[in-house]
């Protein structure tokens, strides 16, 4: 099908966590010879969803926060199976009630899918996440092969870049094999169904480097894989990702081919019409901090294993009551005195004025007033920095920080607030916001 | 409400790890000296007040005004359960007072108790900060980190040094060598103080109060009662202010870190009750709530002993200590006594009572004839500040 004339990409960006785990040190770690590669992974308090919302943040500040119609979010690894995902991502992100969602589970080809109905019939504009946080068992060769990470794309009308031709091709064939000679031959067979005319490029994506090589090799088209190489096989969000690295790296007139192999197979031709907006998935790839200790990595996959046995009280009735402060982080507004107020309550705190139904939304971005390092409360990677937060434009907030090592940490340091797990009152992960450095 | 009231009989028992007393062992302990002091037995009694602040951490006692009818035998009492977060203990004693002004009857008693250590330390209020409160605000603040913001500011406001904080403790601590009812009763340097475990930062273990069980009583008549009573201390004046809820100042653009107004409102109240024009002058012994150091530091300016920004030069300058100016906790604070919540504030009043009474043994501070006590609750928006004189 043509949609030259039909939705186009207007913003994109990859969460891409900072921490880095080597093959090299889980090797040493576990007493086998070392193998190559690294994988990236996000912290204790990381899921699909938190990275699925620092994508998807970033991506709407990219495109001047317009207003998104429709929401498809993608993953394998929801820390939950049934949850409403793509509707909290829509109330942390600020989106209107009425914003159409779906969530989508249970399928490596849940991001490429997602997409495909975004440019093909969704509301516009449409946002489209893919976030996982993916795991191998633990001492195993592959435990650096797969890498955490989230992916944003908005679909709307004059973006500034194009897919074209798009083909499909559904087979049912697992992809469960252990033998990778095999898997190497069917991704090599079903990219050449790609649409590879007129294309000097490639950005293919497959479950695995060595399969994503193969598919490459057969269509012997150069292309670039850091995502694959530095980051790790990212599941649903991997095809994403790929096309998002390869818009950034891409030059205007050059048309790219882009293949996922997986359930079958995904392919268009990507056309960059302009510039890409933002540079995430360089900058992620950029900002990295090695970890090269494997039980602080251990630590931080298996913390909520322990800690479920802390009964951590929970609210659904109180969540439902103060989800525009807690999860929209809308303050009150004082009729009287002016002052925002990120706390419920019923009147002014400053003035004792009734406070009425007038709500704003904070900013998310601004500068530390105070903090302390707790080292007393449990956690994966001690100590908690607390630290209260002058937000810009009004209001103030206590929060914890996130991704920052305690000497980091000073009065009027920049930050911007994310959602991240604060704990798993309820057996469930309950999200608030938390600092990380701007 | 005109009139004044006196405290004829005051009790405390030792502050520690009591693992073969009760709560209501603790109770009937602390308020069998002071009825003692006073010549009284329990049934004189006319109304008591309660105060417990985390009946949860032990096994639901001092819930209720239940819990020390029967600690005490008391048969038909009104008594009435007071929690004010750490300020509980003083909140008491305020009740009391106002109920003898009212005619509500002739003698009252206020006690405080807190028992503590049926778990271990960190299953305390640790546990309870962890495990229970608000899902999401202040979700990985201890007690310690609460004022450990405030002592972060201030190195940046007035340039305040870690060292600072350790002086507290290495005062406090020497002071506690001298008082038998003290939790911890060793002298502490500077050095150990800061090599302590880090509990929140720039706060260590031997910046924090211990976890601590313990019981204090004060029996309570009008002052036209008290003539009677030879070891008799009048309360010349009690303040009292509540200034804000428990998430409120960390989400205050306003708040400054730097001192509560609670405490300011609630001095400023006591002051003027009891003539007090220049703190600094007027008042011979403090006991202030040191629960951890950074919070004795605050307590001398928000109660007027020096300037703002003034305090680490005060304590410094030895003003503070026994044998100094103005002696603050002479009997070692929180930080060595203990701070069994519920109990803290009436046993500051129960030191000061000593004090006045030339009684307090090695802690004594010669010729004292007004003295103060301060107790604060939740995050320092829970104030008392009294004064008694001889």
């Amino acid at each position: 099908m043509t949609i030259s004339e039909g939705p186009s990409i207007l913003a994109v960006a990859a969460r891409i966590p900072p921490y880095e785990l080597r093959a090299a040190d889980v090797a040493r770690a576990c007493g086998r010879p070392p193998g190559p590669g690294s994988r990236r992974f996000g912290s204790w308090d990381e899921d699909a969803f938190t990275l699925a919302f620092a994508a998807a943040d970033r991506c709407l500040d990219v495109a001047g926060r317009p207003e998104v119609r429709s929401l498809l979010v993608a993953s394998t690894t929801w820390p939950q199976a049934v949850a409403p995902q793509a509707e909290r991502l829509a109330t942390a992100l600020d989106l209107k009630p009425d914003v159409e969602t779906a969530t989508l589970a249970g399928s490596l080809r849940g991001g490429v899918a997602a997409l495909r109905i975004a440019l093909g019939g969704a509301r516009l504009p449409a946002l489209v996440v893919a976030a996982e946080r993916m795991d191998r068992p633990a001492g195993n060769d592959a435990e650096a092969s797969v890498g955490d990470a989230g992916v944003a794309i908005l679909v709307g009308h004059g973006g500034f870049a194009r897919l074209e031709r798009w083909t499909t091709r559904s087979e049912a064939a697992a992809w469960d094999s252990a033998d990778v000679r095999f898997l190497q031959e069917q991704a090599a067979r079903l990219v050449s169904g790609a649409p590879r005319e007129g294309c000097s490029r490639a950005a293919i994506s497959a479950p695995g480097s060595r399969l994503a090589r193969a598919a490459a090799q057969k269509l012997g088209l150069p292309g670039t894989d850091a995502a694959m190489d530095r980051i790790g096989f990212c599941g649903a969000a991997h095809p994403l990702l790929a096309l998002v690295e390869a818009m950034e790296g891409a030059r205007p007139g050059e048309p790219v081919l882009w293949a996922a192999c997986t359930e079958g197979l995904d392919a268009a031709v990507l056309h960059v019409t302009g510039a890409a907006v933002g540079k995430s998935f360089a900058e992620g790839l950029e900002r990295a901090t090695p970890v090269a200790e494997y039980g602080k990595w251990l630590a931080s996959r298996r913390f909520f294993e322990t800690e479920a046995s802390r009964e951590v009280f929970r609210s659904p009735a109180m969540e439902h009551r103060d989800e525009e402060h807690l999860l929209r982080l809308h303050a009150a507004k004082c009729k009287a005195c002016g002052r925002l107020d990120a706390l419920p309550g019923p009147c002014c705190p400053a003035c004792g004025e009734p406070r009425g139904t007038g709500r704003v939304p904070l900013r998310r971005t601004g500068t530390v007033f105070t903090f302390t390092h707790e080292s007393y409360v449990p956690t994966p990677w001690p100590p908690v920095t607390m630290a209260v937060v002058d937000l810009d434009g009004g209001g103030r907030i206590l929060v914890p920080a996130a991704d920052v090592s305690p000497e980091a940490v000073r009065i009027g340091l920049r930050v911007r607030l994310v959602l991240r797990r604060l704990h798993m009152g309820g057996g469930v992960p309950n999200y608030y916001w938390k600092a990380v450095p701007e | 409400m005109s009139g004044r009231v006196a405290i004829v009989g005051a009790g405390c028992t030792p502050f520690g790890e009591h693992f073969d007393l009760s709560y209501t062992d603790l109770a009937a302990a602390a308020c069998r000296e002071a009825l003692g002091e006073a010549g009284m037995r329990p049934r004189d009694v006319g109304a008591a007040w309660l105060g417990t602040a985390f009946p949860d951490v032990g096994v639901f006692r001092g819930r209720s005004g239940m819990d020390l009818v029967e600690a005490l035998g008391l048969g038909a009492c009104p008594v009435t359960r007071v929690s004010n977060y750490c300020a509980t203990g003083g909140d008491a004693i305020r009740n009391a007072a106002n109920a003898l002004l009212a005619g509500d009857c002739d003698i009252a008693l206020a006690v405080g108790v807190e028992k503590q250590r049926d778990r271990p330390p960190q299953e305390s209020i640790v546990k309870l900060m962890v495990e229970t409160g608000h899902p999401y605000y202040q979700k990985g603040f201890t007690a310690a980190g609460t004022f450990a913001v405030f002592a972060v500011r201030r190195m940046k406001e007035f340039g305040l040094k870690r060292e600072d904080l350790a002086a507290v403790s290495v005062k406090n601590h020497a002071h506690a060598a001298g008082n038998p009812r003290a939790h911890h009763r060793k002298a502490v340097t500077v050095e150990q103080v800061l090599a302590s475990a880090p509990v929140a930062w720039p706060l260590t273990l031997l910046d924090c109060c211990p976890t601590t069980d313990g019981a204090a009583a004060v029996v309570l008549v009008r002052e036209e009662d008290a003539k009677k009573y030879p070891g008799r201390v009048l309360v010349a004046g009690v303040g009292f202010a509540v200034t804000s809820g428990w998430d409120a100042p960390f989400h205050d653009p306003a708040f400054d870190f730097i001192g509560f107004p609670a405490v300011r409102e609630a001095a400023r109240i006591a002051y003027a009750r009891a003539g007090i024009g220049n703190p600094a002058r007027d008042v011979h012994v403090a006991e202030v709530h040191d629960c951890f150091t950074i919070n004795e530091l605050i307590a001398c300016e928000d109660l007027g002993f020096c300037g703002r920004g003034e305090s680490a030069k005060l304590i410094a300058d030895g003003v503070t200590k026994l044998g100094g100016k103005l002696p603050v906790n002479p009997g070692g604070g929180l930080l060595s006594c203990g701070h069994p919540v519920g109990a803290t504030g009436v046993r500051m009043v129960h030191d000061v009572v000593r004090q006045l009474q030339g009684k307090a043994g090695k802690c004594q501070v010669p010729g004292a004839r007004v003295g103060l006590t301060q107790n604060i609750g939740g995050p320092g928006a829970v104030a008392f500040v009294s004064v008694l004189t001889t």
